[in-house]
């Protein structure tokens, strides 16, 4: 049993860790504090987890006494999958590639045959025990553990049901929620505003420029040769684009959106917002850029960049604007997702009380029914009436079982559903907040004028900085700068 | 789930009393006379709180009801904790001759509930028991 005082505004909140850290009686000893604070408070001393929202909120109102302030949950890893098809360039190796490899390399179109091993788990799933303070207690494996769930278009689950195959030969991505897709290619000499609305279930080669005002929407990769001027771009799997972007004509709809990486030789007046990595040639300028993952670009300016890991680059300067860490990426389709697990868990929770009540309608006509048998074991003869009325229950229970059935089999799928979209947004979470430490490495200078925002600190440089990098430190969400 | 019954009159007990039996996943059970007592199915109680100083329920019955001499084996037995304000009473004093595991006298320290809790609940044994529900539920 350990204790520990947090001191609050106006009070103190003395903690009991009991059961080994598995459960943590909070008490108000004097004073008040309102819910946020003490949130917040608790969070910074490192309690993350299992917080009962109901047990705070007393505290809140005054309650004297110790009550249950947060308890240790079971939750389960859904393992680490494996992209086959990246092995050049992943998270894992990010860095010594950036310090060995040459952006002449780079190829994010992942061009697959029909056959190819996509995605395997490179570690079993498990179950574990969390920890209010974080700790994760480990159970045990989870080895039946299906990844069906991961397999997007034209892929399939092997025989041996444990790696996901291409079925065509064609070009392959993963999103961010881990959906590995194949698609096949499609070459194009150009495209322009006289093509209308490019919408394509294929991956894309554009033989030259993309042209200004044209739109293309794409499920897949995006390979283009030349220049994309001015238009609209949105793309599931990976840009490459070997001239750049560049919007002259300062079009306000002229986006890029790609669900993964995005390769290219410039950005310039462009709002560009990638789910991985985006790694450019030569420059970043007059640009609005956001990236889950890693940057790598030589020279930035006058652009304000949000990224959720690490900044490379060379010369940073003209008043450019970074927000660092992974709080400051909006993922556009995240919120959508988010909402159909919600409406999901409300259809699971009105579905279980739906059966509830049917299972007591069912008890209590099998109640009726039993005690009218009762009754007819005493008669001397059964009478036509009672048979009638009999038969009725019996119809009656079975209609009801049919019922009951049919919700249970809805239930079944509307929980499967669930699991599986659950599984997804903690494939996302791991992978955009786990062991990500943002960092801003600057190999050249950044200059003067130029701002860094982090979650509880504002760095303005006043004076041009070279050789620096700059980490953000997650406890308490501030900066610090060293030297390379 | 296992349920945890509670006797007792005073507020501020009953509720701490809950609150931690909740959150360690058991379902707190309130009773305020000896007539429900006969509603709950003994194998379903985990153990039982009962403040011998309330006059509501006679606890001679609740013991005899819950460990009387006809229930068998000694791995069978409900843990009884008393709970009291004044340990010099006289029905304290009555109550101590008749089979229980502590006396807790009040105000009651959830530290201590917790410590009584974790030895007659087994409750490391509990989350392994409850995770191959899960499992078990999911195959």
């Amino acid at each position: 049993m350990s204790k520990k005082r947090i001191e609050l505004n106006n009070g103190l909140l003395l903690l009991t860790e009991l059961w080994g850290g598995k459960l943590v009686l909070g008490e108000i000893r004097y004073g008040t504090a309102k819910k946020t604070e003490m949130r917040s408070a608790l969070i910074k001393k490192g309690f993350k987890y299992g917080l009962l929202d109901a047990s705070i909120g007393l505290l809140e109102s005054g309650q004297k006494g110790q009550v249950p302030i947060a308890l240790a949950y079971l939750d389960e890893d859904p393992g680490k999958p494996w992209f086959h098809f990246e092995d050049a360039l992943n998270d894992d190796n990010f860095t010594t590639w950036l310090e060995s490899g040459s952006l002449d390399t780079i190829d994010f179109s992942y061009p697959v045959k029909a056959g190819e091993r996509l995605l395997s788990l490179s570690q079993t799933p498990f179950s574990y025990l969390r920890h209010p303070n974080g700790k994760k207690e480990f159970l045990e494996e989870i080895q039946e553990e299906n990844i069906a769930l991961y397999a997007g278009e034209n892929t399939t689950l092997n025989m041996q049901q444990n790696a996901i195959e291409a079925e065509v030969d064609g070009y392959a991505h993963h999103t961010i929620y881990g959906t590995v897709s194949v698609y096949p290619l499609k070459t194009v000499k150009n495209i322009g505003k006289m093509h209308g609305r490019v919408e394509f279930d294929y991956a894309l080669e554009v033989e030259q420029d993309i042209r200004s005002e044209s739109s293309v929407t794409l499920p897949s990769n995006l390979i283009v040769k030349g220049l994309i001027r001015s238009a609209y771009i949105r793309v599931g799997g990976n840009i490459t684009c070997n001239f750049g972007f560049d919007n002259q004509q300062r079009l306000e709809r002229a986006r890029i959106y790609a669900g993964q990486s995005i390769f290219s030789n410039q950005i310039l007046g462009y709002n560009v917002w990638a789910g991985m990595y985006i790694i450019v040639q030569q420059f970043i300028e007059n640009s609005v850029v956001q990236c889950m993952n890693s940057l790598v670009a030589p020279v930035i300016s006058r652009s304000e960049i949000k990224v959720g890991s690490k900044v490379f680059a060379r010369n940073i300067e003209n008043g450019t604007q970074i927000y660092l860490g992974p709080n400051y990426i909006i993922d556009p389709s995240l919120k959508s997702i988010k909402n159909y697990n919600r409406q999901h868990e409300k259809k699971l929770f009105d579905l279980y009380l739906d059966l509830e009540d049917q299972q007591r309608d069912l008890e209590f006509t099998k109640k009726k029914a039993l005690g009218h048998l009762g009754k007819l074991n005493k008669m001397a003869k059964a009478s036509i009436s009672s048979d009638v009325l009999l038969n009725r229950f019996y119809v009656n229970m079975r209609d009801m079982l049919e019922k009951y059935r049919s919700t249970l089999e809805k239930c079944e799928r509307t929980l499967s559903i669930y699991e599986d979209e659950k599984k997804q947004l903690a494939f996302y979470e791991t992978h955009t907040r786990d062991k990500k430490d943002p960092e801003i490495i600057v190999t050249g200078k950044i200059g003067s004028g130029c701002v860094i925002y982090a979650p509880h600190q504002t760095l303005r440089i006043r004076e041009s900085l070279h050789h620096v990098s700059i980490k953000l430190i997650a406890e308490n969400g501030t900066l610090e700068i060293s030297d390379l | 789930m296992k349920k945890i019954l509670i006797i007792d009159r005073d507020s501020s007990s009953l509720n701490d009393i809950s609150r931690l039996v909740a959150a360690l996943n058991y379902e707190p059970v309130v009773v305020f006379n000896t007539a429900a007592i006969q509603n709950l199915i003994r194998e379903e109680i985990a153990c039982i709180f009962l403040d011998v100083e309330t006059k509501m329920i006679k606890v001679d019955d609740v013991v005899r009801y819950f460990n009387g001499p006809r229930k068998i084996g000694p791995k069978e037995i409900v843990p009884i904790y008393f709970l009291c304000t004044n340990p010099d009473s006289y029905f304290v004093s009555h109550a101590q001759k008749l089979p229980h595991t502590a006396l807790v006298t009040k105000p009651i320290n959830l530290e201590q509930i917790f410590e009584l809790l974790y030895e007659s609940l087994n409750l490391d044994d509990w989350n392994i028991i409850s995770l191959q529900i899960i499992i078990s539920f999911r195959s």
